[in-house]
């Protein structure tokens, strides 16, 4: 319910939106969670095992309870968090979890059958029959456990993504982090600041306290505006510091439009920012803490600090009779706030004997909740005194268990952080202990300093040593007088005696006696506990619960808390969208697209493209009454063989590699030797790594004495240019070398058939001297007025070229060189019959080339057998590497009734099993040759170059086949060997 | 046979003007890597300054002198954007002609490209001046530090526009000009387009962090 005169929402405007189909008003400023309170809406979902009605329990990203399903136009974004979730007209949300309602949920039996499941117990049962865990129980329990659901559909919501960077960032905006970027920015640091909330000011939003005479949400709204008005300083809200990462990244998630309604398309969600900041101040705050009692995950059960947080901010509670529970004076100001609102205190329960409180309200010191009541929400408790038990009445009791620095980003490095005794709770480790985030600073509750004073004194302290590291002056900021006491705090962590659940992961459904039982389980190690319970995972990573458990823990197995330690924080500091960090990285943006020089040529022709790496190649090029891939890629098989055909290679990587030891540096670069190649001629050759294993394949022409082009794959383009870099960079780097990568400046195109010769005859003015190029030759030749490289070679094989020109030119060319081919019956054709050209021709690419084949596995082992050293020469000398027993490169036919031969096939003996004991090689690719009417494959068989005419069976267990086979000479057409010359 | 015709890099894809934005293509007339032998450095600069009155650039500048440009480019070498190679003696250097291999995009802001880019702040009409929206833009693809006195005028870098192996050169007046492979211009000039819509986006929205 709202209390009159109470809140900082100072906008009255009634804004409408519904839950669960109800339809209520909320205000312009509230946050979901303060609206259903403002409602009287008390049960917000069921529970994660045991489907207990569940309500709001705090008012941070830490909740554990609030979990709803946000209804957008894309699509239901679940798991967000109702304390965060801000307000707008027309919000719609629904409960998890539940069903059919919060309010009547079928699967609360699990409540009452709760003896029988234990924590861990789906590692005991279910375990038969074998095999039905995967299949039945897993997908059952799943369903039964769990949170929001996410949609079936593809998520087309826009998302940001940016980069900034900053001296100094500052990790929240409370009293400790306004002060941290105040004194930094002074100093004339780069600041940013970065907070999760909508406005700057923390723990001052939802508390009754002066800075400087004023109201602390005043001053900071005050201080905020100033940091805004700096040219130095940016300042971020809605934007939470998720992970901190090496190289001082951080990781930051921003809301955009989460407190919108719906917008226009274009309009991002969220923003994901790699923030990279020289220094960092954490000022993360403090998260306050439970204490596990029989019965305290009831509805109307919450924080003390967040009934504070929703009275004080946004004028609502959740209750007519308030009871406080608290070990701590911290916890005394909500039931101070709340008398001073009107709000009827019924008690303040404290277990301390001796407390300095007075108020016009009931304290019970020396005392504890034992037990809650209620159905669906609190009715009342019982609480133990020494003088006996007493029920007292309320539907609201606020409880506080003390505050946890909220340290995750100092340890996501690796560093742990240490017990502190005289708070009861865990801190950063110092700034130079091991695994520390290098540069961060920690100051305010972040650190343990609770009391305002002492988190403006540490803020403005912590960014002055930030900027002074940074070799700026920097001067104290002038530091407002405030409340300069944290009181007092006696640990409690669970209230044992009471009969119930006595909750400590709430938003995982583990209790105080399910540590127990993983403790006589053997489970006492605190990470061992947390996976055995569950404690500690899902959305809010035990926030609310982790030290808690620790404590209770350490107590069960007899051990401090400091020597339990905590578990490991990792990032994200909170639930992070898949989709946002992907940002603008899928679709179209996942990878850019190479446009290889004929591009409009092939989609003219309606030519359907394929990725091949990033570039974008033609399958084939279809024609009418062609019904599908195969008639067109026979048809441009047979355009090849019979006329001529035309083929866009541009992708295929190009070096222009000069300089006086160019030809030393290609000799060791390559197994092949290429010093000995005369200028004008081109030469076949290998690449292999230092371990002797084939990196890429490729040819060298030399154009002059010092002057070698050098043209490899496509596919391994990225590691061919990293390998001749590192080549000329690290290993010979005393040599004159230069390396160009020209990739994209040459269009490149293959003519191969009969008629090739013709085609490029009416093409040159000095066609008759290019046409006789001879094989291997490269010469460079003028059509019209634009310098081309004419290379007498043909990878489909037969008689053919390559031509190549400057890209601008390469449409035009292509455009003319298709005309004229088409002239004489051929024309372009895919890469799709490349692969069948080539593998009659024996020619290998990278399904032959997979990293894991020496020279002599592919029969190339001549060619390295040269003197002068090369690399991966040594490793070749190695005995795995030359045993005959290794695969070979082999051709394969179909040689019975089934004719289908597949690449990925195994091969094994005819007449035995086929079982990994009998596994003789693999079909590395295999096509359909039109020319010789048969399928026909490339495989790697053990000793296959012994083993020509065996018969082997072809086992593709993907796709259910069987094929028998004989083994034969690794090409189908022409002869063996013919590019390797030159 | 007639002459072949041309295609330029960007030929249907710019210019490109949203938001005050403009993206165009600078289509310089030729594009020269030059690698300098080593030793022989002083010769180069000596034939460079000689022919257009620019210094051999060390790691990170760029130098520009009308329609002359002479950015770092890698280690071992330079390149000069626009004019024809000068005579260089083969003993000097290595010259490749990659004219070709590269598109040059440049995005600048609104007229006057003042340069007060500073850390990003104040409301969208007077962010959308300038250097500042350039900047905005540009940090949401590449992963640079682009205040304006860690990356000044003259400075240039290679990294990643989005995926796309690229070089960044601030001018003078502020723009950015942008060095892109020409197989890849399309989904450059695409990565470009999609970033400004998502900071106009974000403008329109009122945001104050860019």
């Amino acid at each position: 319910m709202r209390v009159e005169g109470k809140g900082r929402i100072r906008n009255t405007v009634s804004v409408p939106f519904s839950f669960d189909g109800r339809r209520c008003c909320g205000r312009a400023g509230d946050t979901l969670a303060s609206a259903l309170i403002a409602n009287d809406i008390r049960v917000v979902g069921r529970s994660f095992k045991y489907h207990r009605p569940r309500g709001i329990m705090t008012a941070g990203s830490e909740e554990p309870n609030a979990l709803v399903t946000i209804l957008r136009r894309g699509g239901a974004l679940p798991n967000q968090r109702a304390t965060t979730q801000e307000l707008f007209e027309g919000l719609e949300a629904t409960s998890q979890n539940a069903w059919p309602s919060p309010g009547f949920d079928l699967l609360a039996v699990n409540d009452l059958a709760a003896r029988l499941m234990p924590a861990g117990f789906y590692y005991k049962t279910f375990m038969w029959p074998r095999g039905a865990w995967a299949r039945f129980y897993e997908p059952l329990i799943r369903r039964a456990a769990g949170l929001g659901r996410l949609p079936r559909i593809a998520d087309d919501t826009p998302y940001d993504r940016a980069f900034a960077h900053c001296d100094v960032l500052v990790i929240g905006a409370g009293p400790a982090g306004l002060m941290a970027a105040l004194a930094a920015a002074r100093a004339g640091a780069d600041v940013i600041l970065a907070e999760s909330d909508r406005r700057c000011g923390g723990r001052l939003l939802g508390e009754e306290e002066e800075i400087g005479g004023r109201a602390g949400h005043e001053w900071a709204a005050a201080l905020e505006a100033e940091l805004r008005g700096m040219e130095n300083v940016r300042v971020m809200t809605r934007a939470t510091v998720v992970g901190a990462h090496d190289g001082g990244v951080f990781a930051v998630v921003e809301k955009l439009a989460h407190h919108l309604p719906d917008q226009p398309g274009g309009v991002p969600l969220e923003c994901f920012w790699r923030i990279v900041a020289r220094r960092s101040v954490l000022c993360a705050g403090a998260v306050e803490r439970s204490v596990a009692f029989a019965g305290n995950d009831r509805p109307g059960v919450m924080m003390a600090g967040a009934v504070r947080s929703y009275l004080n901010r946004f004028g609502v509670v959740a209750g007519r009779r308030v009871a406080i529970f608290a070990n701590n004076d911290d916890a005394h100001r909500t039931a101070r706030d709340l008398a001073a609102a009107g709000v009827e205190v019924v008690a303040l329960v404290d277990p301390r004997e001796e407390v300095g409180i007075s108020g016009d309200y009931p304290v019970l010191t020396g005392a504890r909740v034992m037990a809650t009541q209620g159905r669906k929400g609190l009715v009342g408790f019982t609480v133990a005194t020494a003088s006996g038990r007493q029920r007292i009445e309320a539907d609201c009791l606020a409880v506080s268990g003390g505050w946890n620095p909220v340290l995750h980003l100092s340890c996501h490095l690796g560093a742990r952080p240490r017990w502190r005794d005289d708070i009861a709770a865990f801190v950063p480790a110092p700034a130079d202990a091991p695994g520390m985030v290098p540069g961060m600073r920690v100051a305010g509750a972040a650190g343990g300093s609770f009391s305002t004073a002492a988190c403006l004194r540490e803020g403005a302290a912590a960014g002055m040593a930030a900027a002074r590291a940074l070799g700026l002056k920097a001067q104290r900021p002038e530091i407002p007088a405030a409340q300069d006491d944290a009181g007092t705090l006696s640990p409690l962590w669970l209230v044992g005696e009471g009969r119930g659940k006595a909750f400590l992961d709430l938003q995982n459904d583990v209790t105080a006696g399910d540590i127990g039982l993983a403790v006589r389980e053997g489970f006492a190690v605190s990470e061992h506990m947390k996976r055995y319970t569950t404690l500690g995972m899902g959305p809010d990573q035990g926030r609310s619960s982790g030290v808690n458990a620790l404590a209770v823990l350490a107590g069960i197995a007899g051990r401090s808390i400091a020597e339990t330690g905590t578990t490991t924080f990792r990032p994200p500091f909170e639930p992070v969208s898949i989709g946002v960090m992907g940002g603008a990285g899928r679709g179209q943006g996942f990878a850019p697209r190479r446009r290889i020089p004929s591009h409009d040529f092939c989609t003219r022709q309606g030519a359907p493209l394929a990725d091949t790496g990033l570039w974008q190649r033609p399958l084939f090029f279809p024609r009418a009454g062609e019904g599908n891939w195969r008639q067109s890629c026979d048809r441009e098989v047979m355009m090849v063989r019979r006329a001529v055909g035309l083929c866009d290679v541009s992708s295929l990587s190009k070096f222009d590699i000069q300089g006086r030891d160019a030809a030393r540096f290609l000799d060791f670069v390559l197994a092949t030797r290429v010093s000995s190649l005369r200028v004008g001629r081109m030469r076949y050759g290998l690449v292999l790594r230092d371990d002797g294993h084939v990196l890429d394949d490729g040819i060298v022409a030399r154009l002059g004495r010092g002057r070698f082009v050098m043209s490899t794959s496509t596919a391994a383009a990225a590691e061919m240019r990293r390998h001749l870099e590192f080549v000329r960079q690290c290993l010979q780097p005393q040599w004159d070398v230069h390396v160009t990568d020209v990739t994209d400046h040459w269009a490149q195109f293959a003519l191969a058939g009969p008629g090739a010769r013709e085609v490029l005859a009416g093409l040159l003015p000095q066609g008759a001297r290019a046409a006789g190029l001879p094989p291997m030759g490269v010469a460079e030749v003028r059509i019209g007025a634009v310098g081309a490289r004419l290379f007498g070679v043909s990878f489909p094989g037969g008689p053919g070229c390559e031509i190549a020109v400057p890209a601008r030119f390469g449409p035009a060319l292509f455009d003319e060189l298709a005309a004229r081919a088409e002239m004489r019956g051929g024309g372009a054709f895919g890469i799709e019959a490349l692969n069948v050209l080539r593998l009659e021709r024996g020619r290998i690419t990278h399904a032959e080339i997979d990293g894991r084949v020496t020279p002599g596995d592919l029969g190339l082992g001549h060619l390295t057998g040269r003197p002068g050293d090369f690399i991966g020469k040594a490793a070749l000398k190695r005995p795995g590497l030359r045993d005959e027993e290794r695969g070979q490169l082999v051709g394969l036919r179909p040689a019975g009734a089934v004719k289908m031969l597949s690449a990925g096939a195994h091969l094994f003996p005819s007449d035995v099993p086929a079982t990994p004991a009998d596994y003789q090689g693999h079909v590395s690719s295999a096509a359909w040759s039109p020319t010789l009417g048969s399928m026909i494959a490339l495989a790697f068989v053990r000793n296959g170059r012994a083993r020509l005419g065996e018969r082997l069976r072809a086992v593709d267990h993907m796709r259910g086949m069987e094929t028998a086979c004989v083994i034969c000479a690794p090409y189908f057409l022409g002869a063996e060997g013919e590019m390797h010359d030159g | 046979m007639a002459d072949l015709a041309a295609v330029s890099v960007f030929e249907t894809l710019l210019p490109i003007e949203r938001g005050g934005l403009r993206l165009t293509d600078v289509a310089p007339r030729r594009i020269t890597r030059i690698s300098p032998r080593r030793g022989r450095e002083a010769a180069v600069e000596t034939a460079l300054k000689k022919a257009f009155s620019v210094s051999l650039p060390g790691p990170g500048q760029a130098f520009a002198s009308g329609a002359v440009r002479l950015w770092w480019h890698d280690e071992g070498g330079v390149l000069l954007i626009g004019p024809d190679a000068p005579p260089l003696a083969a003993a000097d250097a290595i010259a490749v002609d990659v004219s070709d291999a590269w598109g040059l995009i440049r995005l600048a802001g609104p007229a006057g490209n003042r340069e007060d880019g500073g850390n990003g702040r104040g409301n969208g009409s007077e962010y959308r001046d300038g250097a500042r929206a350039v900047q905005a833009v540009l940090s949401r693809l590449a992963p640079l530090d682009l205040r304006p006195h860690a990356f000044a005028p003259g400075h240039t870098a290679r990294s990643l526009l989005h995926n796309i192996p690229a070089q960044f050169t601030r001018c003078a007046d502020g723009a950015f000009e942008i060095l892109v492979p020409r197989s890849m211009a399309g989904s450059a000039v695409a990565a470009l387009s999609d970033a400004i819509g998502r900071w106009l986006a974000r403008m329109e929205m009122g945001s104050t962090s860019f």
